[in-house]
């Protein structure tokens, strides 16, 4: 094995080019058939509110694009993404709100069809740079736990600027690996678009492509070359500009923000033994400990100048972790983007394996492939098991239905399922969100008190200001909750309430609250 | 010896040392906690049956409830022999105290015997270092862990099964007459402690046996058949006082072979789901590919025969295979075994001279780190759920109702294994989804009241330990709650007085 321009050389029967076509032709259909089951199913399996936050948003642009949409929908629709917090700048969002255009209606599922096809393209290049570092049985293992781990099929179907922040660092690899090689203007120029892109459309792929491509270009160029390059600040410079216009000068402060709530507060974390075996502990659920451990013993097994790209990328991970120690646990889709890493770092363990089971006669061959074949075919069936199981196609008529049966002559506050977005975007219906329990429970782990089992009348007062209604409709809260129950049942009159829901009067308590208000 | 031989020999020798330590250590982690961290019902058979060979053993009312325990371990029907049964039974006996976590010593003392032949074995195929990573897996793999603290039959069979594989192996090599009769004995041994051993072992010595000496040679050497005989007539002996002389073990063979399993996507898809929980399938797939690289040395070839044998293993018991996680035990050392070649590969690109130092400090610390996890993952694992309460609450059940058998229907979790036990009582079971029109009878009133009471006839207390499968059937809980009053109630149980129903108003009601 090498790293070096000319492509390594593979064995068993990936030596005739028309096998590797037909294999990879198979495993991608594999693994887009798979995603494409349960399609239509609303987008709740997953993280439902940062979905629907961003449905929200490609509504909000697909409705100003219509001429002749009623006014006050389309108003009504900017207001609810005006509600929604900036994150990353809605490239997604833009895509999915022009295809609706395209398409002439509203269909969530062509968003889950767009991060289907840069999860399957991503497969596709990641399946070029292992087989240009590695080989191609190399590629082909890595493109298998890609496409067929169970956890990388149910998030390569959401709506969130993952699947494509993965691409894009995937083709800023891509394009750094044949740059690097071959030392042109037009693979500078590529390395540093994807990459820059990359990084805008998530601010944490910063992490990925800079100690990856700079390992890779060290390593293969050496330090004098590499700062003598004019190539080099073209590259630096093109992903460092492209995001930076975005982040500090279209959205400045944002940043500041986020390490503000999400990473200062939670930095004692990091002294804690406990929050390592946390995140180990979810990792080895979503990656499966076994080939989690394998990949990581994989690394040692790459060829040099992978090694140095694959360790750039595990090191980029474990400085996001430690960059956001609660969202790395609390956050599945945080992993996401360990699923390619760990696809190259399995490559050359798995070749070996691979090399030296063909040395073997045929018959254990086959027995190799039956092992293959038992192998993917229990992750497709796992993974299509985790897409048809949760079944959300009722949820819209029932947040319909809960809209018109709610009271339309004040603000609501309350506790609704992903943080009020469903009845948002199904129910046409604004609820300011309620603090869940387990948001009390970051603020505890962010070193800041909160007793549930305390009266918490002041908080209470203060979060449900000026509000006239408040709503349940995840009673399981009230348990977690008990204070919250004791209050709104013990002095706030019901006004509605369902199998599944329950509203409370704010504004005619039946008893003279204990607390003035403020 | 050179001083240098004499260190690396201390390294390797200390590293099996802390495995072993750590192996044990863990598996005496919450020693005395009562068994109920994995499979009850099964674990109180065994103990049930202890308690009553010590009840026999020892004088007349020298301990507790003694007619109670023998009464209650006569009502086990016999599924093994009793061996590991009456080994702690004998050091109840001698301790003075019906102890369970004794048993749970054995259990553990077993797995870890067993760890020797697999060491013995994987250094056929391997180098140091994956017997190591073998011995590790087998030792510190967390279901292996709380598999082996169970009073089950289990864990003395892998030892024993274990320790005949390695006969076997050395009797290739030397096929003397004292190697012989050691093969025989042990795997005879194994076989009678539970029989499913036979399907490895046949497999195992089938296959070497054949791929070594060929069939004509097999067949035709004496000891062979001297070691076949040995394997074979103490369980055919057992079977055949079981079957035909005393008949106990009629029903044990009666429910077990479901071949309609066989052509349903679901057995495959659950046995492998057993295999995940158990070994993880991964680990077990790799374990396969590391086999094919071994497959030059005979012990790969013979492994493969042990798997040939589970596999046949499954299809007979095709229910119990995708249903119960503890059926996979066999695999365990033969995906510890499997894993060794694979871990030499990567031990034997560290040691290239090329090799960054770190690299291996870091593979190592890895290794550590896994092993760490493991033992943490057990540790919370039986550190989540404290049992010690449980003896006293289910004796104060059996005492409500006297300790009669006879006077107790009811709805019981674990089957009734903490009543049987603790409480002195073999009470008789709802028959509940047994009955195969049980659905359409409860879901009609007037048919459920005459249902129930016609179970019920003659009994005095319905007992309910199992309150979600009282939830999952609204007509019997109706029946219950609103015909009869309640006896007894604490948190793990409610006893509904059957003796003294509720009178019946006017309108019907009661």
């Amino acid at each position: 094995m090498n790293s070096g321009t000319q492509l390594p050389a593979s064995g068993g029967i990936f030596r005739k080019g028309w096998v590797v076509v037909l294999v990879l032709a198979a495993m991608c259909a594999g693994g887009l058939a798979l995603r494409f089951t349960n399609l239509t199913n609303p987008p709740l399996d997953v993280h439902g509110w940062r979905q629907l936050r961003s449905a929200i948003l490609a509504r909000d642009y697909y409705y100003q694009s219509l001429p002749d949409i009623d006014p006050i929908l389309r108003q009504q629709a900017h207001a609810f993404a005006s509600s929604l917090q900036v994150l990353e700048p809605p490239i997604f969002e833009r895509l999915v709100a022009l295809t609706y255009t395209v398409i002439g209606g509203e269909k969530l599922w062509v968003a889950r069809v767009y991060s289907i096809l840069f999860w399957m393209v991503g497969g596709l290049v990641l399946f070029f740079i292992v087989r240009r570092l590695v080989s191609v049985s190399g590629a082909f293992i890595s493109l298998a736990y890609f496409l067929f781990l169970p956890f990388a099929n149910t998030h390569s179907r959401i709506f969130m600027p993952e699947p494509l922040m993965i691409l894009l660092i995937l083709l800023a690899l891509a394009a750094s690996v044949m740059w690097i090689e071959q030392r042109n203007w037009l693979w500078a120029i590529l390395t540093g678009l994807f990459a820059g892109l990359a990084i805008l459309i998530k601010v944490f792929a910063v992490y990925f492509v800079f100690p990856a491509i700079c390992s890779y270009l060290l390593v293969s160029w050496g330090g004098r070359k590499v700062f003598h390059n004019r190539q080099t600040y073209l590259v630096l410079g093109l992903s460092a500009v492209i995001p930076a216009i975005y982040y500090f000068v279209l959205n400045p402060g944002s940043s500041g923000n986020y390490l503000q709530t999400w990473t200062l507060p939670y930095l004692h974390l990091l002294l804690q033994p406990t929050f390592y075996i946390a995140w180990v502990h979810r990792l080895g659920g979503l990656l499966n400990p076994v080939l989690l451990i394998t990949a990581i013993l994989g690394i040692t097994m790459l060829p040099n100048k992978a090694r140095l790209m694959a360790g750039g990328l595990w090191m980029g991970y474990v400085l996001l972790g430690f960059s956001v120690p609660s969202l790395i646990r609390s956050h599945i889709y945080y992993n996401l983007v360990l699923v390619p890493i760990a696809a190259i770092s399995l490559a050359a363990l798995g070749e070996r394996i691979y090399l030296l089971i063909t040395s073997q006669n045929k018959f254990w061959q086959a027995v190799f492939w039956v092992v293959v074949i038992i192998g993917l075919g229990d992750a497709a069936l796992v993974a299509r098991k985790d897409l048809t199981q949760p079944e959300y196609h009722g949820e819209p008529a029932f947040w319909q239905q809960l809209s018109t049966e709610l009271p339309a002559d004040g603000n609501y506050i309350g506790l609704t399922e992903d943080y009020n977005t469903r009845l948002m975007y199904y129910g046409w219906r604004y609820v300011s969100p309620y603090p869940y329990s387990f948001d009390q429970d970051m603020v505890i782990l962010a070193g800041k008190s909160f007793d549930v089992s305390q009266g918490n009348w002041k908080y209470f007062l203060d979060k449900t200001r000026n509000q006239r209604y408040f709503i349940v409709t995840m009673l399981d809260e009230f348990e977690s909750q008990p204070y919250l129950k004791t209050i709104l049942y013990g002095y706030y009159p019901v006004v509605v309430q369902g199998e599944r829901f329950v509203v409370f009067d704010l504004m005619n308590p039946v008893n003279p609250l204990p607390v003035s208000i403020p | 010896m050179t001083a240098r031989l004499k260190s690396i020999n201390f390294v390797w020798i200390s590293l099996i040392v802390l495995i072993y330590m750590a192996a044990a250590g863990i598996r005496l982690f919450d020693l005395t906690d009562p068994p109920l961290d994995f499979h009850p019902p099964r674990q109180f058979h065994s103990a049930t049956l202890a308690r009553g060979f010590y009840a026999q053993m020892s004088p007349p009312a020298t301990i507790p409830d003694q007619q109670l325990a023998v009464m209650t371990a006569k009502s086990e029907l016999w599924i093994e022999p009793p061996i590991l049964e009456g080994l702690v039974a004998l050091t109840y006996r001698i301790a003075g105290q019906d102890s369970l976590w004794i048993a749970r010593l054995y259990s553990i003392f077993f797995w870890l015997l067993g760890g020797i032949p697999l060491f013995k074995l994987v250094r056929t195929i391997s180098s140091r270092a994956g017997s190591l990573a073998s011995l590790a897996y087998y030792l510190l793999l967390p279901y292996s862990v709380i598999a082996s603290r169970s009073f089950q039959p289990d864990p003395l069979m892998i030892c024993c099964t274990l320790f005949a594989a390695w006969a076997f192996l050395s009797w290739l090599k030397e096929p003397g007459w004292r190697l012989t009769v050691l093969a025989g004995m042990t795997a005879g041994l194994a076989i009678l402690i539970k029989q499913v051993a036979i399907f490895p072992l046949a497999g195992f010595f089938g296959v070497l046996l054949v791929a070594q000496w060929g069939f004509k040679r097999s067949i035709r050497d004496v000891k062979t058949w001297v070691m076949l005989l040995l394997a074979i007539t103490p369980v055919l002996a057992y079977n055949l006082y079981g079957l035909w002389i005393d008949g106990f073990l009629k029903s044990q063979f009666a429910m077990r072979f479901f071949p309609e399993m066989w052509t349903t996507a679901g057995f495959y898809l659950n046995w492998l789901a057993q295999i995940n929980i158990t070994v993880s399938l991964a680990a077990f797939l790799a374990a396969i590919c590391g086999l094919v690289l071994a497959v030059c040395h005979p012990l790969g070839l013979g492994l493969f025969g042990w798997l040939a044998g589970y596999i046949l293993y499954g299809f007979i018991f095709s229910h119990h295979i995708a249903t119960h996680d503890y059926y996979q035990l066999p695999l365990i050392p033969l995906v510890a075994l499997g894993l060794a070649p694979l871990a030499d590969l990567i031990y034997n690109q560290m040691s290239s001279p090329l090799y960054q130092f770190r690299a291996k400090v870091a593979v190592i610390a890895l290794f550590s780190f896994a092993c760490l996890y493991g033992i943490y993952e057990v540790r919370n694992e039986l550190k989540k759920v404290d049992y010690r309460n449980e003896p006293v609450i289910w004796q104060t059940l059996g005492q409500r109702v006297d300790h009669k058998s006879t006077a107790v229907i009811g709805l019981f979790s674990d089957y009734g294994a903490r009543l049987n036990y603790w409480a002195f009582l073999v009470p008789k079971s709802w028959p509940g989804q047994d009955d195969p029109d049980y659905n359409t009878i409860m879901s009609q009133p007037d048919t459920a009241t005459t249902y129930f009471e016609s179970q019920t006839a003659g009994y005095s207390f319905f007992v309910v330990t199992d309150m979600a499968g009282l939830d999952r059937q609204p007509g019997l809980k109706d029946i219950l709650s609103d015909r009869y009053p309640v006896f007894a109630q604490e948190q793990s149980f409610i006893i509904f007085d059957l003796r003294n129903p509720l009178p019946v108003t006017v309108d019907g009601n009661q």
